[in-house]
């Protein structure tokens, strides 16, 4: 596609064959409350390399060089050198999306691998080709569990991550639906909140790890369920699926999370990936694309877009979303991930976080001023209280280069720390000096 | 094509056999041959009341989706259960086994309804 830049004359041309003098006469039907009246507030024009100083300098004030232990969702995981490598391979990473889907067996194939990984990870039946991320999926979830059920109620734990809740309430905001938030008991969703809904219950929420990194129970919570058609969706980073009892095998109905963790960077926040898997019965309703395997007529594998008839281009609207892209090259990259570190990595990567962040939550509360605020059921991340303002001991550490997560407008005294495996002991002992000597 | 005389038809190609106050729809044969392999039907559920023109089920086949519409009003007694595992009978026998859904308690106008032959005369 060419790009058209759009000059004096040009645009003269243009507005003639529209027969209006200028742009504001061609807009003017627009009402003057939904224009910018001034301008963008973005300045005149820059030269070429009056841009390039311009960006250098606003890329100076980040934060170089310092050591994360701020989590929540996003994670500074090690990412093996071979995931970058294979996956900007000019056949995967500059390729768009293929709309004959058919002739990309390549592009096929690692979709096909990406959602056998996820089934296997995850226990259940059918995975999708990916979403956009872990708070669209479990939007997506929400608009599954409706389209199934002619119930109007999703409860939702208190302790799902806020980040997935605010995009599920803008997704959901046009459906006839009541979202109701379960309470949280000492960092733990309180199960017993549920029986008082369970009448006009179309789904539950529960996010493990949680978001202050605790474990919570989707057995359970399945079980509270068990009398009513309601769905469990279970939420959660993938990695911690490979040492978890996994959603499949505790009852989910749908599971969702945020890929991430697979072998992507953290990208300032994104693009992530959207992990979204469903028991077999649900397979006409899930959303996005599905990739299965065939057999072409001489007999030999192939890959094909299957059970499109869900999708918007067919059903029209009548499908259950109207998603039918996908985080491809995430994908990718976590199927790289899953197949380079396999079975005995993964689980290996999540004791190194279990075994690192334990051992920073011990010393740490062993600190005067600082308590575990929860139990130690969690598996990288933590929740400390402690005696001091939050907002000046989280810069104090900010300044020495450790960033932790400041929560104290929501739990007051409290701060976050999500260790993983990448976190060195030296690391954890001078981040812990720091809390140390912060007076 | 298959336009058995005893049948009425509709313009959105269901047929309907009326026998002593129950309907059972179905797609006809001209039907099946232009949506290729049937691949899942879905129903709504017995016990529903149904007015003209409403959805009473959708069938998928390969890269399509159709709605089945009622052409006369009534309650759903009975469903094709057989096609949850054999959709192909809709292509194979689509006036016989490959049935959809039965109405009882029905009100029949017969203004949306079109004879054999003036079924024939709308297809060709």
């Amino acid at each position: 596609m060419h790009y058209i830049p759009l000059n004096t004359i040009g645009e003269k041309e243009l507005l003639s064959v529209c027969e209006v003098d200028n742009f504001s006469d061609l807009i003017s039907i627009i009402p003057s409350k939904f224009k910018v009246n001034s301008s963008l507030g973005i300045g005149p024009p820059l030269s070429e390399m009056d841009i390039e100083r311009a960006l250098e300098a606003l890329s100076d004030e980040n934060i170089d060089g310092s050591i994360s232990f701020i989590g929540r969702g996003i994670y500074d995981h090690f990412i093996p050198k071979a995931v970058d490598f294979i996956s900007n391979r000019s056949e995967f990473y500059t390729a768009y999306t293929p709309y004959q889907a058919e002739v990309s067996q390549g592009t096929l194939q690692y979709l096909y691998e990406y959602q056998s990984m996820i089934c296997e990870l995850s226990g259940m039946d059918i995975a999708n080709a990916s979403l956009y991320d872990g708070a669209s999926a479990l939007a997506e979830a929400c608009f599954l569990a409706l389209s199934i059920s002619n119930k109007s109620t999703i409860l939702y734990s208190a302790t799902v991550c806020e980040h997935l809740i605010k995009v599920m309430k803008t997704y959901l905001s046009g459906q006839k639906v009541d979202l109701v938030e379960i309470p949280e008991k000492n960092g733990i969703t309180d199960l017993s909140f549920l029986e008082t809904y369970l009448d006009d219950l179309s789904a539950v929420i529960i996010q493990s790890p949680n978001k202050y990194g605790l474990i919570e129970n989707w057995e359970n919570s399945k079980n509270k369920l068990m009398h009513s058609e309601a769905l469990l969706i279970a939420s959660g980073d993938p990695l911690s699926l490979a040492v978890l009892k996994s959603p499949g095998e505790c009852g989910a109905d749908i599971y969702t999370g945020d890929g991430q963790s697979l072998g992507n960077p953290m990208n300032y926040g994104g693009p992530l990936l959207g992990i979204m898997a469903v028991k077999e019965q649900y397979k006409r309703r899930i959303p996005g694309r599905l990739v299965g395997k065939t057999v072409d007529c001489y007999g030999k594998d192939g890959f094909v877009l299957t059970l499109q008839t869900r999708e918007q281009h067919i059903r029209k609207e009548k499908a259950t979303s109207n998603i039918c892209t996908n985080q491809s090259l995430l994908a990718l990259r976590a199927t790289i991930y899953m197949a380079l570190m396999g079975k005995s990595g993964m689980p290996y990567v999540t004791q190194l976080c279990y075994q690192k962040a334990q051992y920073a939550a011990e010393e740490i509360s062993k600190l005067p001023g600082y308590t575990l605020k929860h139990g130690n059921h969690f598996l990288k991340e933590f929740v400390i209280k402690t005696k001091y303002n939050v907002e000046s001991l989280t810069r104090y550490c900010a300044d020495r280069q450790f960033l932790v997560l400041d929560i104290h407008d929501t739990i007051s005294n409290c701060f976050q720390i999500a260790v993983t495996e990448k976190r060195t002991k030296e690391q954890i002992d001078k981040l812990i000096t720091c809390l140390k000597e912060y007076k | 094509m298959n336009i058995p005389d005893k049948l009425f038809y509709t313009k959105d190609h269901e047929w309907v056999n009326i026998d002593n106050g129950i309907a059972t729809i179905g797609i006809t044969d001209y039907a099946q041959d232009e949506l290729g392999d049937v691949i899942f039907v879905e129903f709504i559920e017995i016990g529903s009341i149904c007015n003209v023109s409403d959805t009473i089920g959708t069938i998928e086949a390969v890269k399509t989706v159709a709605d089945i519409f009622t052409p006369l009003k009534g309650t759903v007694s009975k469903i094709n259960r057989d096609l949850d595992n054999n959709p192909d009978l809709i292509n194979r026998d689509p006036y016989d086994a490959g049935w959809i859904i039965k109405l009882d308690s029905i009100s029949i106008d017969k203004s949306n309804l079109l004879s054999a032959n003036d079924y024939r005369r709308f297809v060709q």
